[in-house]
Protein backbone atom coordinates (compact mmCIF):
# COMPACT_ATOMS: atom_id res chain seq x y z
CA UNK A 1 0.00 0.00 0.00
CA UNK A 2 1.26 3.84 -0.86
CA UNK A 3 1.80 5.66 2.16
CA UNK A 4 -0.56 9.06 2.33
CA UNK A 5 1.61 12.01 2.36
CA UNK A 6 -0.69 13.42 4.65
CA UNK A 7 0.33 15.34 7.82
CA UNK A 8 -2.46 14.94 11.05
CA UNK A 9 -0.87 17.05 13.48
CA UNK A 10 -3.03 19.04 16.44
CA UNK A 11 -1.91 22.28 14.82
CA UNK A 12 -2.82 21.15 11.08
CA UNK A 13 -6.44 20.21 12.49
CA UNK A 14 -6.70 23.65 14.49
CA UNK A 15 -5.59 25.49 11.34
CA UNK A 16 -8.13 23.15 8.98
CA UNK A 17 -10.64 24.14 11.51
CA UNK A 18 -10.12 27.93 12.01
CA UNK A 19 -10.20 27.57 8.01
CA UNK A 20 -14.05 26.96 8.23
CA UNK A 21 -15.04 29.53 11.01
CA UNK A 22 -14.59 26.86 14.07
CA UNK A 23 -11.49 27.65 16.55
CA UNK A 24 -10.60 24.19 17.99
CA UNK A 25 -9.06 23.64 21.53
CA UNK A 26 -5.93 21.75 21.71
CA UNK A 27 -7.64 19.44 23.70
CA UNK A 28 -10.26 18.88 20.89
CA UNK A 29 -8.01 19.01 18.02
CA UNK A 30 -5.49 16.29 20.07
CA UNK A 31 -8.92 14.16 20.35
CA UNK A 32 -9.53 14.34 16.57
CA UNK A 33 -5.85 13.19 15.67
CA UNK A 34 -7.01 9.70 15.60
CA UNK A 35 -10.04 10.19 14.05
CA UNK A 36 -8.67 11.91 11.13
CA UNK A 37 -6.02 9.20 10.81
CA UNK A 38 -8.89 6.75 10.81
CA UNK A 39 -10.69 8.43 8.09
CA UNK A 40 -7.22 9.32 5.62
CA UNK A 41 -5.88 5.64 6.68
CA UNK A 42 -9.36 3.83 5.22
CA UNK A 43 -9.10 5.68 2.27
CA UNK A 44 -5.52 5.10 1.55
CA UNK A 45 -6.00 1.27 2.36
CA UNK A 46 -8.57 1.70 -0.72
CA UNK A 47 -5.87 3.48 -2.82
CA UNK A 48 -4.99 0.76 -5.14
CA UNK A 49 -8.04 -1.09 -5.29
CA UNK A 50 -9.72 1.64 -7.15
CA UNK A 51 -6.25 2.46 -9.18
CA UNK A 52 -6.37 -1.44 -10.26
CA UNK A 53 -10.96 -1.02 -11.09
CA UNK A 54 -10.20 1.19 -13.89
CA UNK A 55 -13.70 2.77 -13.27
CA UNK A 56 -14.24 5.35 -16.33
CA UNK A 57 -15.23 8.27 -16.11
CA UNK A 58 -12.00 8.44 -13.97
CA UNK A 59 -11.20 10.88 -11.58
CA UNK A 60 -7.58 9.74 -11.84
CA UNK A 61 -5.32 11.10 -13.21
CA UNK A 62 -1.93 9.07 -14.63
CA UNK A 63 0.50 10.01 -16.62
CA UNK A 64 2.41 6.97 -17.99
CA UNK A 65 5.51 5.80 -15.99
CA UNK A 66 5.37 7.74 -13.07
CA UNK A 67 3.43 7.79 -9.63
CA UNK A 68 -0.20 7.31 -9.95
CA UNK A 69 -2.38 9.58 -7.84
CA UNK A 70 -5.99 9.12 -6.71
CA UNK A 71 -8.52 12.33 -5.72
CA UNK B 1 -67.70 0.65 21.25
CA UNK B 2 -64.64 -0.24 23.28
CA UNK B 3 -61.48 -2.91 22.39
CA UNK B 4 -58.54 -2.64 24.39
CA UNK B 5 -56.20 -4.29 22.40
CA UNK B 6 -56.84 -1.76 19.67
CA UNK B 7 -53.29 -0.23 19.67
CA UNK B 8 -51.72 -3.79 19.00
CA UNK B 9 -53.37 -3.76 15.73
CA UNK B 10 -52.00 -3.77 12.63
CA UNK B 11 -52.79 -0.89 9.87
CA UNK B 12 -54.54 -3.33 7.52
CA UNK B 13 -56.54 -4.92 10.77
CA UNK B 14 -58.24 -1.80 11.22
CA UNK B 15 -58.56 -0.83 7.69
CA UNK B 16 -60.77 -3.68 7.65
CA UNK B 17 -62.54 -2.98 10.80
CA UNK B 18 -63.70 0.63 10.08
CA UNK B 19 -64.79 -0.76 6.68
CA UNK B 20 -67.26 -2.77 8.43
CA UNK B 21 -67.70 0.23 11.14
CA UNK B 22 -67.05 -1.90 14.27
CA UNK B 23 -64.77 0.83 15.18
CA UNK B 24 -63.78 3.80 15.15
CA UNK B 25 -60.49 6.01 14.83
CA UNK B 26 -61.57 8.04 18.06
CA UNK B 27 -61.54 4.68 19.74
CA UNK B 28 -57.83 3.77 18.42
CA UNK B 29 -56.52 7.15 19.43
CA UNK B 30 -57.82 6.98 23.23
CA UNK B 31 -56.27 3.31 23.30
CA UNK B 32 -53.10 4.49 22.03
CA UNK B 33 -53.14 7.91 24.13
CA UNK B 34 -53.66 5.27 27.08
CA UNK B 35 -51.05 2.98 26.29
CA UNK B 36 -48.63 6.04 25.43
CA UNK B 37 -49.70 7.51 28.73
CA UNK B 38 -48.94 3.79 30.85
CA UNK B 39 -45.33 3.25 29.05
CA UNK B 40 -43.94 6.13 27.41
CA UNK B 41 -42.05 7.73 30.44
CA UNK B 42 -40.54 4.15 30.83
CA UNK B 43 -39.54 3.94 27.20
CA UNK B 44 -38.68 7.50 26.26
CA UNK B 45 -40.19 6.86 22.41
CA UNK B 46 -41.88 10.09 22.27
CA UNK B 47 -41.03 13.49 22.07
CA UNK B 48 -44.14 15.52 21.49
CA UNK B 49 -47.79 13.91 21.59
CA UNK B 50 -50.36 15.60 19.52
CA UNK B 51 -53.31 14.53 21.71
CA UNK B 52 -55.65 17.17 20.85
CA UNK B 53 -54.54 17.55 17.47
CA UNK B 54 -54.95 14.02 17.40
CA UNK B 55 -58.76 13.14 18.85
CA UNK B 56 -59.75 16.05 16.39
CA UNK B 57 -58.83 14.49 13.36
CA UNK B 58 -59.86 11.20 14.55
CA UNK B 59 -63.11 12.37 14.85
CA UNK B 60 -63.02 14.23 11.39
CA UNK B 61 -61.75 10.40 9.65
CA UNK B 62 -64.81 8.63 11.59
CA UNK B 63 -67.25 11.28 10.11
CA UNK B 64 -65.82 10.98 6.55
CA UNK B 65 -66.00 6.99 7.23
CA UNK B 66 -69.33 6.61 8.78
CA UNK B 67 -70.51 9.21 5.89
CA UNK B 68 -69.15 6.80 2.79
CA UNK B 69 -66.35 9.06 1.76
CA UNK B 70 -63.50 6.01 2.51
CA UNK B 71 -60.41 7.33 1.23
CA UNK B 72 -58.79 3.74 1.40
CA UNK B 73 -56.43 1.86 3.74
CA UNK B 74 -54.69 4.69 5.33
CA UNK B 75 -57.85 6.19 6.39
CA UNK B 76 -58.09 6.84 9.90
CA UNK B 77 -54.71 5.39 10.78
CA UNK B 78 -52.91 7.36 13.50
CA UNK B 79 -49.24 8.41 12.18
CA UNK B 80 -46.06 8.31 14.10
CA UNK B 81 -43.15 10.33 13.02
CA UNK B 82 -39.21 10.57 14.24
CA UNK B 83 -39.03 13.87 15.13
CA UNK B 84 -36.70 14.74 11.78
CA UNK B 85 -39.79 15.06 9.76
CA UNK B 86 -41.38 18.48 9.27
CA UNK B 87 -44.98 18.85 10.54
CA UNK B 88 -47.17 22.07 10.61
CA UNK B 89 -47.65 23.67 13.43
CA UNK B 90 -45.85 20.96 15.41
CA UNK B 91 -42.72 20.71 17.46
CA UNK B 92 -40.11 19.46 15.46
CA UNK B 93 -36.90 18.93 17.39
CA UNK B 94 -34.69 16.98 15.35
CA UNK B 95 -34.14 15.32 18.71
CA UNK B 96 -31.35 18.57 19.58
CA UNK B 97 -31.47 21.54 22.08
CA UNK B 98 -30.49 23.35 18.76
CA UNK B 99 -34.08 23.10 17.45
CA UNK B 100 -35.98 22.65 20.57
CA UNK B 101 -38.51 25.20 20.35
CA UNK B 102 -39.19 24.59 16.46
CA UNK B 103 -42.26 24.66 15.04
CA UNK B 104 -42.16 24.07 10.89
CA UNK B 105 -44.99 26.60 9.05
CA UNK B 106 -45.18 23.28 6.48
CA UNK B 107 -45.71 19.50 6.25
CA UNK B 108 -42.91 17.62 4.84
CA UNK B 109 -44.01 16.17 1.16
CA UNK B 110 -44.84 12.52 2.82
CA UNK B 111 -46.58 13.87 5.83
CA UNK B 112 -48.81 15.62 2.98
CA UNK B 113 -49.26 13.12 1.11
CA UNK B 114 -50.32 10.53 3.93
CA UNK B 115 -52.62 13.11 5.23
CA UNK B 116 -54.35 13.04 1.59
CA UNK B 117 -54.93 9.58 1.65
CA UNK B 118 -56.25 10.08 5.41
CA UNK B 119 -53.77 9.55 8.18
CA UNK B 120 -53.28 11.85 10.90
CA UNK B 121 -50.54 12.63 13.25
CA UNK B 122 -50.27 11.27 16.49
CA UNK B 123 -46.87 12.61 17.52
CA UNK B 124 -43.07 13.05 17.06
CA UNK B 125 -40.71 10.31 17.97
CA UNK B 126 -37.31 10.29 19.72
CA UNK B 127 -34.32 9.63 17.62
CA UNK B 128 -30.31 10.32 17.98
CA UNK B 129 -29.85 13.90 17.71
CA UNK B 130 -29.88 14.87 13.75
CA UNK B 131 -30.13 11.54 13.11
CA UNK B 132 -26.19 11.15 13.63
CA UNK B 133 -25.25 7.87 14.66
CA UNK B 134 -26.70 4.05 14.57
CA UNK B 135 -27.09 3.58 18.52
CA UNK B 136 -30.12 5.81 18.57
CA UNK B 137 -29.32 6.38 22.19
CA UNK B 138 -27.79 10.26 22.03
CA UNK B 139 -30.38 12.52 22.06
CA UNK B 140 -31.17 15.58 24.01
CA UNK B 141 -34.18 13.97 25.55
CA UNK B 142 -34.67 11.10 27.79
CA UNK B 143 -32.67 7.67 26.40
CA UNK B 144 -34.83 5.17 24.64
CA UNK B 145 -34.17 1.93 25.73
CA UNK B 146 -35.08 -1.47 24.03
CA UNK B 147 -38.66 -3.20 24.86
CA UNK B 148 -36.55 -6.43 24.41
CA UNK B 149 -34.05 -5.58 27.46
CA UNK B 150 -34.35 -1.98 28.89
CA UNK B 151 -30.17 -1.62 29.33
CA UNK B 152 -29.46 -2.13 25.42
CA UNK B 153 -30.12 0.22 22.62
CA UNK B 154 -32.88 0.47 20.45
CA UNK B 155 -30.87 1.01 17.70
CA UNK B 156 -31.15 4.07 15.77
CA UNK B 157 -30.98 6.53 14.28
CA UNK B 158 -35.08 5.94 14.45
CA UNK B 159 -35.06 4.68 18.03
CA UNK B 160 -38.40 6.09 19.30
CA UNK B 161 -40.11 4.76 16.07
CA UNK B 162 -38.68 1.31 16.33
CA UNK B 163 -39.76 0.82 19.65
CA UNK B 164 -43.04 2.53 19.72
CA UNK B 165 -43.52 0.09 16.99
CA UNK B 166 -42.45 -3.08 19.21
CA UNK B 167 -44.56 -2.06 22.27
CA UNK B 168 -47.67 -0.60 20.61
CA UNK B 169 -47.60 2.87 21.23
CA UNK B 170 -47.83 3.13 17.61
CA UNK B 171 -49.42 1.60 14.61
CA UNK B 172 -46.92 2.98 11.92
CA UNK B 173 -44.10 4.74 11.82
CA UNK B 174 -41.58 6.82 9.87
CA UNK B 175 -37.67 6.47 9.89
CA UNK B 176 -35.47 7.60 8.37
CA UNK B 177 -32.47 5.98 6.69
CA UNK B 178 -28.78 7.70 6.14
CA UNK B 179 -26.09 4.12 6.96
CA UNK B 180 -29.46 1.71 8.05
CA UNK B 181 -31.25 3.92 10.74
CA UNK B 182 -34.50 2.12 9.63
CA UNK B 183 -33.29 -0.96 9.28
CA UNK B 184 -31.25 -1.18 12.38
CA UNK B 185 -33.78 -0.25 14.87
CA UNK B 186 -36.28 -2.69 13.25
CA UNK B 187 -33.85 -5.62 13.62
CA UNK B 188 -33.26 -4.73 17.17
CA UNK B 189 -36.43 -3.81 18.42
CA UNK B 190 -38.12 -6.93 16.34
CA UNK B 191 -40.56 -5.29 13.85
CA UNK B 192 -40.22 -4.48 10.38
CA UNK B 193 -38.35 -1.49 8.26
CA UNK B 194 -38.20 -0.69 4.39
CA UNK B 195 -35.41 1.44 3.14
CA UNK B 196 -36.70 2.23 -0.35
CA UNK B 197 -34.56 2.39 -3.30
CA UNK B 198 -33.12 5.80 -3.01
CA UNK B 199 -35.52 8.23 -5.32
CA UNK B 200 -38.41 6.54 -4.93
CA UNK B 201 -39.37 8.34 -2.05
CA UNK B 202 -39.69 12.62 -1.47
CA UNK B 203 -36.89 13.67 1.55
CA UNK B 204 -38.45 17.61 1.56
CA UNK B 205 -38.79 18.48 4.96
CA UNK B 206 -36.86 16.31 6.16
CA UNK B 207 -33.84 17.67 8.23
CA UNK B 208 -30.86 16.48 5.92
CA UNK B 209 -27.79 14.67 6.90
CA UNK B 210 -26.35 13.19 3.81
CA UNK B 211 -28.36 14.26 0.58
CA UNK B 212 -26.96 11.60 -1.50
CA UNK B 213 -27.22 8.68 1.45
CA UNK B 214 -30.48 9.88 3.01
CA UNK B 215 -33.87 7.98 2.58
CA UNK B 216 -37.20 7.85 4.44
CA UNK B 217 -39.41 4.61 5.09
CA UNK B 218 -41.84 2.95 6.81
CA UNK B 219 -41.63 1.29 9.97
CA UNK B 220 -44.42 -1.30 11.09
CA UNK B 221 -45.76 -4.39 12.84
CA UNK B 222 -45.75 -6.21 9.41
CA UNK B 223 -44.51 -6.24 5.89
CA UNK B 224 -47.92 -5.63 4.53
CA UNK B 225 -48.34 -2.44 6.36
CA UNK B 226 -45.20 -1.09 5.00
CA UNK B 227 -46.21 -1.87 1.58
CA UNK B 228 -49.75 0.03 2.14
CA UNK B 229 -47.43 3.04 3.61
CA UNK B 230 -45.42 2.97 0.94
CA UNK B 231 -48.24 3.19 -1.24
CA UNK B 232 -49.27 6.16 0.67
CA UNK B 233 -45.23 7.95 0.54
CA UNK B 234 -43.89 7.14 -2.63
CA UNK B 235 -44.21 9.75 -5.89
CA UNK B 236 -42.37 12.01 -7.95
CA UNK B 237 -41.85 15.55 -6.08
CA UNK B 238 -40.44 17.89 -8.59
CA UNK B 239 -39.00 20.13 -5.42
CA UNK B 240 -36.64 17.28 -4.47
CA UNK B 241 -34.60 16.39 -7.53
CA UNK B 242 -33.47 12.85 -6.34
CA UNK B 243 -37.19 11.56 -6.90
CA UNK B 244 -37.79 9.34 -10.07
CA UNK B 245 -41.14 10.87 -12.58
CA UNK B 246 -42.23 7.26 -13.40
CA UNK B 247 -45.70 5.82 -11.91
CA UNK B 248 -45.01 2.02 -10.26
CA UNK B 249 -47.75 -0.55 -9.59
CA UNK B 250 -48.86 -0.78 -6.22
CA UNK B 251 -46.39 -1.77 -3.80
CA UNK B 252 -48.79 -4.68 -2.31
CA UNK B 253 -48.76 -6.27 -5.63
CA UNK B 254 -46.26 -9.09 -4.94
CA UNK B 255 -47.37 -10.16 -1.32
CA UNK B 256 -48.53 -13.71 -1.66
CA UNK B 257 -47.29 -14.35 -4.55
CA UNK B 258 -44.80 -17.45 -5.00
CA UNK B 259 -41.06 -16.64 -4.34
CA UNK B 260 -40.02 -20.58 -5.43
CA UNK B 261 -37.33 -20.18 -8.24
CA UNK B 262 -36.27 -16.87 -6.68
CA UNK B 263 -32.52 -16.45 -6.62
CA UNK B 264 -30.76 -15.57 -3.28
CA UNK B 265 -26.85 -14.25 -3.49
CA UNK B 266 -25.12 -14.58 0.21
CA UNK B 267 -21.91 -11.94 0.23
CA UNK B 268 -19.14 -14.10 0.58
CA UNK B 269 -17.52 -10.89 2.50
CA UNK B 270 -20.44 -10.42 5.19
CA UNK B 271 -18.52 -13.20 7.76
CA UNK B 272 -15.33 -12.18 6.71
CA UNK B 273 -16.48 -8.89 8.73
CA UNK B 274 -16.53 -9.14 12.67
CA UNK B 275 -19.93 -10.57 13.61
CA UNK B 276 -21.90 -11.95 16.33
CA UNK B 277 -22.18 -16.52 16.22
CA UNK B 278 -25.85 -16.60 17.12
CA UNK B 279 -26.60 -13.66 14.49
CA UNK B 280 -24.93 -15.93 11.87
CA UNK B 281 -26.99 -19.53 13.00
CA UNK B 282 -30.01 -17.20 13.17
CA UNK B 283 -29.22 -16.24 9.59
CA UNK B 284 -28.18 -19.47 7.82
CA UNK B 285 -31.67 -20.64 9.99
CA UNK B 286 -33.60 -18.43 8.02
CA UNK B 287 -31.95 -18.85 4.57
CA UNK B 288 -32.91 -22.70 5.41
CA UNK B 289 -36.61 -20.92 5.34
CA UNK B 290 -36.30 -19.49 2.07
CA UNK B 291 -34.66 -22.80 0.52
CA UNK B 292 -37.62 -24.62 2.05
CA UNK B 293 -39.90 -21.87 0.31
CA UNK B 294 -38.81 -22.48 -3.10
CA UNK B 295 -35.83 -20.32 -3.26
CA UNK B 296 -32.38 -21.16 -4.40
CA UNK B 297 -28.97 -19.72 -2.94
CA UNK B 298 -25.89 -19.23 -4.41
CA UNK B 299 -22.18 -17.35 -3.08
CA UNK B 300 -21.45 -14.12 -4.61
CA UNK B 301 -18.92 -12.04 -4.27
CA UNK B 302 -19.03 -8.26 -3.55
CA UNK B 303 -15.33 -7.06 -2.93
CA UNK B 304 -16.07 -3.58 -2.23
CA UNK B 305 -18.78 -4.36 0.35
CA UNK B 306 -16.32 -4.79 3.71
CA UNK B 307 -14.25 -1.20 2.73
CA UNK B 308 -17.67 0.34 2.94
CA UNK B 309 -17.28 1.30 6.17
CA UNK B 310 -13.83 3.05 5.26
CA UNK B 311 -15.45 5.46 2.68
CA UNK B 312 -19.52 5.83 3.56
CA UNK B 313 -18.93 7.54 6.77
CA UNK B 314 -16.34 10.14 4.65
CA UNK B 315 -19.17 11.03 2.35
CA UNK B 316 -21.83 11.41 5.43
CA UNK B 317 -19.99 13.15 7.53
CA UNK B 318 -19.02 15.53 4.81
CA UNK B 319 -22.39 16.17 3.54
CA UNK B 320 -23.50 16.89 7.10
CA UNK B 321 -21.01 19.22 7.26
CA UNK B 322 -21.75 20.86 4.69
CA UNK B 323 -25.62 20.85 5.43
CA UNK B 324 -25.03 22.00 9.19
CA UNK B 325 -21.88 24.51 8.67
CA UNK B 326 -24.31 28.12 8.70
CA UNK B 327 -25.85 26.63 12.07
CA UNK B 328 -22.75 24.94 13.54
CA UNK B 329 -20.68 28.18 13.39
CA UNK B 330 -23.32 30.33 15.59
CA UNK B 331 -25.09 27.13 17.88
CA UNK B 332 -21.77 25.09 18.27
CA UNK B 333 -22.12 24.83 21.96
CA UNK B 334 -25.83 23.45 21.83
CA UNK B 335 -24.88 20.68 19.67
CA UNK B 336 -24.27 17.53 22.00
CA UNK B 337 -21.16 15.58 21.98
CA UNK B 338 -21.54 12.91 19.57
CA UNK B 339 -22.78 15.70 16.87
CA UNK B 340 -19.91 17.80 17.49
CA UNK B 341 -17.21 15.23 17.43
CA UNK B 342 -18.84 14.33 13.63
CA UNK B 343 -19.24 17.77 12.63
CA UNK B 344 -15.51 18.82 13.72
CA UNK B 345 -14.25 16.05 11.86
CA UNK B 346 -16.44 17.22 9.34
CA UNK B 347 -14.29 20.00 9.37
CA UNK B 348 -11.36 18.35 8.12
CA UNK B 349 -12.37 16.39 5.12
CA UNK B 350 -10.79 17.54 1.98
CA UNK B 351 -12.52 17.73 -1.46
CA UNK B 352 -9.74 14.84 -2.49
CA UNK B 353 -11.29 12.37 0.75
CA UNK B 354 -14.57 13.46 -0.69
CA UNK B 355 -14.12 12.45 -4.36
CA UNK B 356 -12.26 9.84 -3.97
CA UNK B 357 -15.03 8.14 -0.95
CA UNK B 358 -17.36 8.71 -3.79
CA UNK B 359 -15.20 6.95 -6.51
CA UNK B 360 -15.04 3.87 -3.84
CA UNK B 361 -18.61 4.64 -3.80
CA UNK B 362 -19.29 3.70 -7.56
CA UNK B 363 -17.21 0.64 -7.41
CA UNK B 364 -19.28 -0.94 -4.61
CA UNK B 365 -22.21 0.32 -6.97
CA UNK B 366 -21.32 -0.90 -9.85
CA UNK B 367 -20.30 -4.70 -8.01
CA UNK B 368 -23.47 -4.73 -6.25
CA UNK B 369 -25.62 -4.19 -9.66
CA UNK B 370 -23.30 -6.82 -11.80
CA UNK B 371 -24.42 -9.46 -8.98
CA UNK B 372 -28.03 -8.21 -9.08
CA UNK B 373 -27.88 -9.12 -12.60
CA UNK B 374 -26.95 -12.88 -11.58
CA UNK B 375 -29.53 -13.20 -8.38
CA UNK B 376 -32.63 -11.35 -7.95
CA UNK B 377 -32.41 -10.72 -3.94
CA UNK B 378 -29.01 -10.38 -1.66
CA UNK B 379 -29.75 -11.78 2.03
CA UNK B 380 -27.62 -11.31 4.90
CA UNK B 381 -28.03 -10.38 8.48
CA UNK B 382 -29.39 -6.79 8.79
CA UNK B 383 -26.78 -6.17 11.87
CA UNK B 384 -23.92 -8.33 12.92
CA UNK B 385 -24.49 -7.98 16.66
CA UNK B 386 -27.62 -7.89 18.95
CA UNK B 387 -28.50 -5.18 20.14
CA UNK B 388 -25.25 -3.95 22.47
CA UNK B 389 -25.72 -2.08 25.99
CA UNK B 390 -26.27 1.43 26.51
CA UNK B 391 -23.46 2.05 29.03
CA UNK B 392 -20.47 0.59 27.15
CA UNK B 393 -19.73 -0.75 23.43
CA UNK B 394 -17.95 -3.26 24.62
CA UNK B 395 -19.14 -6.93 23.28
CA UNK B 396 -17.43 -9.96 22.85
CA UNK B 397 -17.44 -11.78 19.62
CA UNK B 398 -16.28 -15.24 20.66
CA UNK B 399 -13.45 -14.46 22.48
CA UNK B 400 -12.69 -10.97 21.24
CA UNK B 401 -13.86 -7.95 22.64
CA UNK B 402 -15.32 -5.26 19.78
CA UNK B 403 -16.72 -2.11 20.03
CA UNK B 404 -19.89 -3.26 19.23
CA UNK B 405 -21.07 0.55 18.18
CA UNK B 406 -18.91 0.90 15.48
CA UNK B 407 -20.26 -2.39 13.84
CA UNK B 408 -23.94 -1.69 13.78
CA UNK B 409 -23.77 0.22 10.75
CA UNK B 410 -21.65 -2.30 8.60
CA UNK B 411 -23.90 -4.32 6.90
CA UNK B 412 -26.41 -1.91 5.92
CA UNK B 413 -24.40 1.70 5.10
CA UNK B 414 -23.52 -0.37 2.05
CA UNK B 415 -26.77 -0.28 0.78
CA UNK B 416 -27.37 3.60 1.18
CA UNK B 417 -24.34 3.98 -1.08
CA UNK B 418 -25.72 1.95 -3.59
CA UNK B 419 -29.51 3.54 -3.28
CA UNK B 420 -31.13 -0.52 -3.79
CA UNK B 421 -34.01 -1.58 -1.80
CA UNK B 422 -33.52 -2.97 1.53
CA UNK B 423 -35.53 -4.82 4.40
CA UNK B 424 -35.16 -5.61 7.64
CA UNK B 425 -37.88 -8.86 8.73
CA UNK B 426 -37.36 -10.46 12.04
CA UNK B 427 -35.74 -13.63 12.15
CA UNK B 428 -35.03 -14.57 15.72
CA UNK B 429 -33.99 -14.40 18.72
CA UNK B 430 -30.51 -14.67 20.21
CA UNK B 431 -30.25 -16.46 23.48
CA UNK B 432 -30.70 -13.27 25.88
CA UNK B 433 -33.88 -13.25 24.17
CA UNK B 434 -32.97 -10.38 21.79
CA UNK B 435 -34.37 -10.08 18.33
CA UNK B 436 -32.28 -9.77 15.26
CA UNK B 437 -33.02 -9.22 11.42
CA UNK B 438 -32.86 -10.53 8.48
CA UNK B 439 -31.81 -7.93 5.57
CA UNK B 440 -33.45 -8.64 1.94
CA UNK B 441 -32.30 -6.34 -0.56
CA UNK B 442 -33.54 -6.38 -4.42
CA UNK B 443 -33.05 -4.93 -7.23
CA UNK B 444 -33.61 -0.89 -8.18
CA UNK B 445 -36.98 0.02 -8.00
CA UNK B 446 -38.39 -3.53 -7.46
CA UNK B 447 -39.75 -2.66 -3.60
CA UNK B 448 -42.45 -4.47 -4.34
CA UNK B 449 -40.64 -7.99 -5.10
CA UNK B 450 -38.39 -7.08 -1.79
CA UNK B 451 -42.02 -6.41 0.21
CA UNK B 452 -42.87 -9.92 -1.31
CA UNK B 453 -40.49 -12.02 -0.71
CA UNK B 454 -40.08 -10.25 2.94
CA UNK B 455 -43.64 -11.32 3.40
CA UNK B 456 -43.40 -14.88 2.08
CA UNK B 457 -40.98 -15.32 4.84
CA UNK B 458 -42.51 -13.25 7.46
CA UNK B 459 -45.58 -15.83 6.82
CA UNK B 460 -43.43 -18.85 6.72
CA UNK B 461 -41.98 -18.14 10.23
CA UNK B 462 -43.71 -16.77 13.73
CA UNK B 463 -40.54 -14.44 14.81
CA UNK B 464 -43.22 -11.08 13.54
CA UNK B 465 -45.77 -12.57 16.36
CA UNK B 466 -43.51 -12.11 19.31
CA UNK B 467 -43.61 -9.19 21.54
CA UNK B 468 -41.62 -7.84 24.23
CA UNK B 469 -43.31 -8.79 27.95
CA UNK B 470 -43.72 -5.52 29.79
Amino acid sequence: MEKSNRVVTREVIKTMALARGIKLSDQRAEALIPELTTVVEGLEALRSMLEDSKLEPSLVFHVPGQVKHVG
Amino acid sequence: MSDSNLAHSTIKQLADLYQKRKVSPVEVVEDLLDRISLLDSRFNYYITVVADEARKSAKIAESEIVSGTYKGGLHGIPLSLKDIIWTNGVLTTCASKVMENYVPDYDAEIVSKLKAKGMFLLGKLNAQEFAMGATGSITYFDIPTNPWDEECVTGGSSSGSGGSIAIDTSIAAIGTDTGGSVRIPAALCGIFGHKPTYGLVSRRGIMALSYTLDHAGPMTKTVEDAAIMLDGMAGHDPLDRSTVNEQFSSFTSKLGSDIKGSRLGIIKEVFEMPHHPEVRDLFEKSVKTLEGLGCSVQEVSIPMFPHARKFHPVISISESSFTHQKTYLTHRDQYGEESQRRLDLGLLITPSDYLMAQQARELLKRQTASVLETVDYLVLPTVPTPAPKIATPKMLLGEKEVNSWGLLATYTCPFNDTGHPAASVPCGFDSNGLPVGLQIVGKSFHDADVLGIAQAYESATEWSLHKPVL
